[in-house]
């Protein structure tokens, strides 16, 4: 048979389909390979590409001299690769015992399938060396950092404490986490199939950027002064608990702030009785820490007792109700409706002035005013010297102001409110208070972050809380307040603050603690110095002291000691 | 009747040829490096048995290059009948490997029936169709010659369907080349499409595969499929570089197989995929050439069965591959892993250029 023509036409047809085919296809490839290349590359490289992180250096915390108060360690995260686990005996055997974990909890990581498993994050360099040394296979040591704080007990209710994670958990590790925390980088590995990692394949390295460093205004040398003093004022009244409040009145800086009993911030899920809290079941041990953990000044409030009376005193003088040399009578107690209102001093004040009234601290002068000046304004006061709102202190959990309803109060409960009880506040909202009302009256928002720096804390990044206050008292009735409560020291109750060649100025206060059966104080007193021109102004607070409790007594005599010890540091001169 | 000194050498085939077996190879050990290291502790082990299976089929290539070709009119049907007689053999005492019933062991070497099954055709169809040519116009004949192959087609159908298809493929241009007329096979097509429809509603699993098709990243089963686009798309221009490709590292399951293309165009990229599919183009492109200039049919239908199977399989491949047809199992001539489908397609290329050396 021969090959005829029709089919040779038919064999180039056939051809000429295959090759319009072949080129389609070839097309296609094009399409695949130059258009489409970028999404299905990007889509294998998410598939071959294994993430590990590099955890960033949390930024340090700085004292007001630049003093490191929180810093980092290095650590080491230990974990398992299951496609690449040996010998998975020997892993489990290994780490269980250099780590002091559960066999069978190590087991069921290594035996799980997933493409990595973390056993244990915080381990310190030392172990995970060793865990290194053992060359298991699949089994991988990272190092990170770890939060270290140099002075264990320093501050700890202020400066708080991270997790596991390195996150902030309280106090200033919390409000500036943002700045702390710094941006975790990565180390991208390419794998095949198994999640075997490839060599010779570069590893993607994004790397960590480490947080910036935050300068507050506390002052080392000034918190662990206070700090001594309240731990032997607490010891020696046997106390539940003191608190020291130290700030610049004029800008609200604090310098110090002292929550005796502290807690060790590099074990901070230890409590800090004696036992550690063996005996408590888990929820109780829970409800312990949170205790411990809590700020004081910041997040309880009390009742302010006397040292209220500095407020009251600028209300009645701004207001013109009172002239501090209108006379009162004071024999020993005060009837107001048909309730008996003591003064402290049992027999009475007999006839005195008003600035007298201060410094005797004499309720029934303080009931007066109170009364002459009345809710609506005493209220109105209140708002306007802001102490019905929050301080702004930038740590977390302020406590608000727990005041009558206006409509509530008659003029029993407006009496009590005169001299401090009834109501409670923070000891923060007091000292920022009591400091616009003697700093020639501008508020103030208490704060201990100045600024944020880089990383190698000596460029500033951008500088915190420098707003300007604004004015709520006039500058005459303030100073008016600082020569009155200059009086109380020189010649009234505070006299045990007196610092000989200074000037000082301040009130005490004694209030009995609810329920008022259970003959429970708490004493306290609040100074500042010097009088005429205020750069400091301290506040001690002493929780249920036993046997004497006056604050004139037991609370004045502490912030004396420390005034006299620091008033050299801070360069304030004898007059 | 072997004349030796009048024998010609098709240089380009031969050269395209000879390219495509070499880079083949290659390609082959590139790819299945890493699975031949995890599954048998031997990166060379799927290119030793490749190596083994070519040098047999270049053993046979040769020989079957120097016998004249009308010497294979005598084997068509005893041919055929082998084929059939081996296909049932598979059925009842195959190996199974992935599921299916593909191979006869003989002592150390497996064999797939099937792959034998397509020279055998070839061989087959070019003598019914040679036999038949003056009425070839005729329906009746038709149907006749596809008749005889669907015992074949069946048998080789029941654990192969791909294969199947290609047999039929090779069937209808051998066929549709022989018949002077066209509309015909306009009638014939048309039908066939309804038969595939027919056939593909007929089992679920098969319109999910229509349906993975259309949108691979919305089905699990869509993953072979997937892992061949990431790999072709990961190549770009120039790709990876030879040995670089990283979806071979078992992304893209048993790479040196059906799938290997995808990974031509990860380490070489698209001038290197392009380059193997032009070589493919060439090869094709000199069958035509031959079938075209052979005076005698029977010559001509020879080399042209070959030219429409290795087009089928290469245009099928690279379809399924690039996800421009739905996914079946089709391996890419001379590339691919597999010994029986070497042997026989360098035996079938021993067809070719026998033919070849006696055109003028």
């Amino acid at each position: 048979m021969r090959n005829k023509t029709y089919h040779r036409r038919k064999m180039l047809v056939v051809f000429l389909a295959a090759l319009a085919v072949i080129l389609g296809l070839f097309a296609r490839l094009v399409y695949l390979m130059v258009f489409e290349a970028e999404y299905y590359q990007k889509k294998a490289e998410d598939l071959h590409e294994r993430e590990r992180d590099i955890k960033a250096a949390r930024g340090e915390i700085l004292d007001a001299n630049g003093t490191v108060l929180a810093s980092n360690r290095t650590v080491c995260t230990v974990s398992v690769i299951h496609s690449q686990i040996q010998d998975p005996d020997g892993v489990v055997r290994g780490l269980a015992g250099l780590l002091d974990m559960e066999e069978s909890e190590i087991r069921k990581k290594v035996e799980k399938v997933s493409s990595i498993e973390r056993i244990r994050t915080n381990v310190d360099k030392e172990t995970g060396d060793q865990i290194r040394a053992l060359g298991l296979a699949g089994v991988k040591v990272d190092e990170d950092y770890k939060r270290y704080y140099p002075y264990d007990e320093l501050a700890s209710k202020v400066l708080g404490f991270t997790g596991g994670d390195n996150q902030g958990i309280i106090g200033l590790e919390v409000i500036y986490e943002e700045y702390l925390k710094g941006i975790d980088g990565k180390i991208l590995t390419t794998t095949d199939a198994r999640g075997i990692e490839l060599n010779g394949v570069a590893e993607d390295r994004i790397e960590p950027e480490a947080g910036h460093t935050l300068q507050i205004s506390l002052d080392y040398n000034i918190q662990t002064y206070a700090q001594q003093m309240a731990e032997k004022v607490m010891e020696e009244k046997q106390a539940e608990k003191v608190a020291i409040l130290m700030m610049n009145p004029k800008n609200g800086e604090i310098l110090a702030m002292v929550n005796v009993p502290e807690f060790n911030l590099n074990d901070p899920f230890t409590l800090n009785t004696p036992d550690g809290g063996e005996s408590l079941s888990d929820e109780e041990k829970q409800e312990a820490l949170n205790q411990m953990w809590r700020n004081g000044c910041i997040n309880d409030t009390y009742e302010p007792g006397s040292v209220f009376k500095i407020v009251t005193a600028s209300a009645s003088l701004e207001e013109g109700v009172v002239d501090l040399d209108d006379t009162f009578q004071c024999p020993g107690y005060r009837i107001v409706e048909d309730r008996k209102i003591r003064c402290h001093k049992v027999g009475g004040h007999g006839a005195e002035t008003f600035a007298d009234g201060i410094r005797n601290s004499c309720n029934p002068v303080f009931i007066d005013i109170g009364l002459r000046l009345g809710a609506d304004r005493f209220y109105e006061y209140f708002r306007q010297f802001g102490l019905m709102e929050l301080t702004g202190v930038d740590l977390p959990g302020e406590a608000q102001t727990i005041m009558h309803k206006k409509e509530n109060v008659g003029l029993v409960e407006l009496a009590t409110i005169s001299f401090g009880q009834s109501f409670q506040v923070t000891p923060i909202q007091m000292a920022a208070t009591a400091s616009a009302l003697i700093n020639g009256g501008r508020r103030v928002t208490p704060h201990l972050g100045v600024r944020i720096l880089d990383s190698e804390g000596k460029k500033e990044i951008r500088t915190l809380n420098d707003a300007q206050g604004k004015r709520i008292l006039s500058e005459e009735t303030s100073a008016q307040m600082r020569t009155l409560l200059e009086s109380v020291v020189a010649e009234g109750s505070g006299s045990n603050a007196y610092v000989e060649g200074y000037r000082i100025g301040g009130k005490t206060a004694t209030s009995q603690t609810l329920p008022r059966s259970a003959g429970k104080y708490i004493s306290s007193f609040l100074g500042f110095a010097p009088a005429d021109d205020p750069q400091i102004l301290a506040m001690c607070v002493i929780y249920d002291p036993k046997g004497v409790y006056y604050g004139g007594t037991i609370a004045a005599p502490v912030i004396g000691d420390i005034f006299r010890n620091i008033f050299p540091y801070l360069g304030i001169e004898k007059e | 009747m072997i004349r030796q000194g009048k024998r010609n050498v098709d240089v380009t085939m031969l050269a395209a040829f000879c390219l495509l077996l070499l880079s083949g190879l290659v390609i082959l050990y590139s790819t299945s490096a890493y699975n031949g290291e995890v599954k048998f502790q031997d990166a060379f082990y799927y290119l030793k048995k490749q190596l083994f299976a070519a040098a047999l089929g270049i053993a046979a290539m040769y020989g079957a290059a120097r016998v004249d070709y009308h010497f294979w009119r005598k084997l068509a049907v005893p041919g055929y009948l082998a084929a059939l007689l081996l296909s049932v053999a598979v059925l009842l005492v195959g190996e199974e490997y992935n599921g299916s019933k593909r191979w006869l062991s003989l002592g150390p070497f497996s064999f797939q029936p099937s792959e034998f099954a397509k020279v055998a055709v070839i061989i087959f169809l070019a003598h019914e169709v040679t036999k038949n040519s003056a009425d070839m116009g005729k329906m009746r004949v038709m149907l006749k010659i596809m008749g005889m192959i669907l015992p074949i087609v069946g048998l080789v159908g029941a654990s192969n369907l791909s294969t199947a298809i290609i047999i039929l493929g090779i069937a209808a241009v051998l066929i549709f080349t022989a018949s002077p007329r066209y509309g015909q096979f306009v009638i014939l097509g048309l039908a066939a499409a309804g038969f595939l429809a027919v056939f593909l509603a007929l089992e679920s699993y098969r319109l999910e595969r229509i349906a993975i098709w259309r949108d691979p990243e919305a089905y699990e089963k869509g993953y072979q499929t997937l892992q061949g686009l990431y790999a072709i798309g990961s190549g770009g221009l120039f790709g990876r570089g030879l040995g670089e490709s990283i979806q071979k590292l078992g992304f893209v399951p048993e790479a040196q197989n059906d799938m290997i293309f995808s990974i031509i165009c990860e380490e070489l990229g698209l001038f290197g995929a392009g380059m193997i599919l032009f070589l493919f183009l060439v090869l094709i492109w000199r069958f035509y050439v031959t079938a075209s200039r052979c005076t005698d049919l029977f010559g001509a239908l020879l080399v042209f069965g070959a030219m429409a199977h290795m087009m089928i399989q290469v245009i099928l491949n690279i379809s399924v591959v690039t996800n421009t047809i739905p996914n079946t199992g089709i391996t890419l001539p001379f590339v691919s892993y597999g010994g029986t489908s070497v042997v026989f397609l360098l035996i079938e290329m021993g067809l070719v250029f026998g033919v070849s050396s006696l055109v003028k």
